[in-house]
């Protein structure tokens, strides 16, 4: 199994797993999974996930998560 | 006429003399309001090299035909005159509700010339309009002065006024109106200060006529499709603090004065948390369904007091990350203290992270300050927003703003802006186009003079590389023109620049307000028109390519980390790509080709 830090920001945080879990959790997939099956696990559609960024750096939902990893899943937003 | 009320106040602060004139068709054709209509009449009448800060500096509070009309986000206003913080023109803008009152009441504008003796504030009940004395507010906060004249004018009197820091002439005094919503950007309140003008009052009852109502259904549409929306659920609920998380997770969130992108404390900053911790309520502007405003209140038995409004987005970068405060409701409370005493929370934050860099190099010590200014101490801060509002010891001279102090502490390349002002919370290293809109700026570093965030950020209309220089000087041109109408519509920007479509939207607006009928090549050359007479009034000034700069730290020193890591701002390689689309010459001069082309006289 492996294991990665998940951070869901704004609208998707009602999706954490875990109670209390407001800012990030640690979530358990099976070794080989990808970014679109933690969507999946997350129950978060692939629309509504508009950017990841794995380890600070930009994904896609084919890439391969790796124990450790820090993932932060984020909805369209703009500032001002 | 339909859109525009027709009818344009001048007050001759000076002589105490109100007049009331036509407004110009052919004037509100060609550059439509706000910032267009003003540059317009300020390059006809105002003497260029004037003190702007002086007597014969204008100051024009100004709508649009598109203001309080039914069309979504019309709520909005401008404040243009020639600024105190950059030396160029300037257009301040912001929502509320005065921006309607004021159009309701009946005017276009409010041109302000001269100087009055002694305070006085502008009371405007639809026609009837007088100039009262000021003195039981003169001194006061924004809240207070507010509560003050509606004592003495009307309980629903809608009060745009300055602070402490107006008075004071701080160089990036802001006029704040209904209490939170802020004109804030490039000194437009110390003109106002100078002018010994403490407020402008307004009680509006009248409408606006529109040539095609029906056609204007189609914004209850629009707003209904924008709250369903994800962006739109997003920002009614986060505001727009939630793109904390966007910019710091993409390590572009401007860090300690730029020197890094990414802020350790975001996670304590953002829309989450102002949700948890201290927000009391979402609310709107007049005639807008986005809800991003934010109502706040500081725990009680907590280190800070209070009760206001915000943080947005830019404070939580220019008092938050840029000067490493990670804690919500210290920067809350800085907030709350910049609304009341009349400052710009961006240039305030442009300045303080100037100051802690100098403070850091041992260029400024405790001896001229008055006590010790490290990075994150917010207390500090605090303490240091008041002097500079006030005008108190070293108050006076970091009121001068961040460029001033940089340069008279002798690290010049410590300020983080162009032309004078500050920046947004945008790191150019991570959006190169942001950087090349900064750096042609007709006022500097400013984030509503078009922004590249869909592009860039969200891929939207469709994806760019942020750190590749190509087709940036196109879509930096695009929209800049672009929001040039918006804004001179007199409707706030975010519905129109956010959206795929917006410009299209834009047009079919205006042509069914108006009665005018405009494409969208129509409105993009109109942009167009308004983005290169504010190029020409910097000109006659003595502005040019010399000026379109940004600091060595941008373009020299490389990205420490995240998507940007190693990249900088090819500036030079754009700037030239972009004067020559722009039809400039290589010193970034509109071409006489050009300006017979826009029809600029």
């Amino acid at each position: 199994m492996i294991r990665v830090t998940v951070t869901l920001s704004g609208p998707l945080r009602n999706h954490y797993r875990s109670p209390g879990s407001s800012k990030g959790e640690e979530t358990v997939l099976s070794p080989g999974a990808c970014v679109a099956d933690l969507l999946t696990h997350y129950g978060i559609s692939r629309e509504r996930a508009h950017m990841i960024i794995i380890n600070r750096r930009k994904a896609d939902i084919r890439m391969t998560l790796n124990s450790g990893d820090q993932v932060r899943i984020l909805p369209l937003a703009a500032g001002g | 006429m339909n859109g525009w009320m027709g009818t344009v106040l001048r007050v001759d602060l000076t002589l105490g003399r109100i007049t009331k004139e036509a407004l110009d068709p052919s004037l509100a054709g060609d550059y439509v309001g706000g910032r267009g209509m003003a540059v317009k009449i300020l390059l006809d009448e105002l003497k260029m090299d004037c003190d702007p800060l002086g007597p014969e500096n204008m100051l024009i509070f100004i709508n649009g035909p598109l203001t309080v009309t039914g069309v979504l986000s019309s709520g909005r206003y401008m404040v243009v005159t020639k600024s105190p913080l950059t030396g160029t023109i300037c257009s301040s803008n912001s929502g509320g509700y005065f921006p309607a009152a004021f159009k309701t009441a009946g005017y276009d504008a409010v041109i302000f010339t001269g100087q009055s003796e002694k305070p006085v504030y502008l009371w405007i009940e639809n026609d009837r309009v007088e100039l009262r004395d000021a003195r039981s507010c003169w001194g006061r906060d924004t809240r207070e002065t507010r509560e003050i004249i509606r004592s003495e004018t009307r309980k629903d009197a809608c009060v745009a006024c300055i602070g402490p820091a107006g008075e004071n002439r701080v160089r990036y005094a802001a006029i704040i109106n209904d209490a939170a919503r802020a004109a804030a950007r490039s000194g437009v309140g110390a003109v106002m200060g100078a002018k010994h003008l403490k407020a402008v009052a307004v009680r509006g009852t009248g409408g606006v006529r529109v040539a095609d109502p029906e056609t204007l259904l189609k914004s209850t549409i629009m707003a209904d499709h924008i709250k369903k929306a994800d962006l739109g659920i997003a920002f009614a609920e986060f505001g727009t603090p939630l793109f904390v998380d966007v910019m710091n997770a993409n390590n572009i969130m401007p860090t300690k004065n730029f020197q890094e992108g990414f802020f350790e404390a975001g996670d304590e900053i953002n829309g989450a948390e102002i949700i948890d911790r201290t927000l009391v309520r979402s609310k709107a502007c007049y005639g807008c369904a986005l809800n991003c405003g934010r109502n706040t209140r500081l725990p009680e038995g907590g280190k800070y007091q209070g009760r206001g409004d915000g943080p947005e987005y830019e404070t939580c970068y220019a008092l938050g990350s840029n000067i490493m405060v990670g804690d919500l409701e210290a920067l809350t409370k800085m907030n709350y203290i910049c609304n009341e005493t009349g400052l710009d929370t961006m240039d305030a934050g442009a300045t303080l992270g100037a100051l802690m860099e100098l403070y850091e190099m041992g260029r400024i010590t405790e001896k001229e300050i008055g006590f010790p200014l490290v990075w994150g101490d917010a207390d500090a801060a605090i303490r240091l927003l008041y002097m500079i509002a006030s005008g108190e010891g070293f108050g006076r001279e970091a009121g001068m703003g961040g460029k001033y102090v940089a340069e008279k502490y002798g690290a010049p390349e410590v300020f983080m802006g162009s032309k004078g002002q500050g920046f947004a919370g945008y790191h150019p290293r991570g959006m190169v186009g942001q950087g090349l809109l900064y750096a042609t700026s007709p006022e500097g570093g400013n984030h509503t003079t078009g922004n590249t965030i869909q592009p860039e950020i969200n891929g939207i209309p469709e994806s760019m590389d942020p750190l590749s220089a190509e087709g940036k000087a196109e879509m930096v041109i695009r929209r800049q023109n672009e929001t040039a109408f918006i804004e001179a519509c007199g409707v706030c920007l975010f519905p129109y620049m956010l959206m795929e479509e917006g410009t299209g939207i834009i047009a079919a607006f205006y042509s069914a307000v108006t009665g005018m009928e405009h494409s969208e090549d129509d409105v993009r050359r109109i942009g167009e028109r308004i983005f290169n007479l504010e190029r020409e009034f910097n000109r006659r000034l003595g502005f040019d390519r010399k000026d379109d700069t940004l600091p060595g730290r941008l373009t020299h020193e490389p990205h420490p980390e995240g998507i940007a890591e190693g990249n900088v701002v090819p500036l030079e390689e754009m700037l030239e790509r972009y004067y020559r689309l722009r039809g400039w010459d290589p010193d970034g001069v509109p071409t006489s080709d050009t300006l017979r082309r826009l029809g600029i006289p």
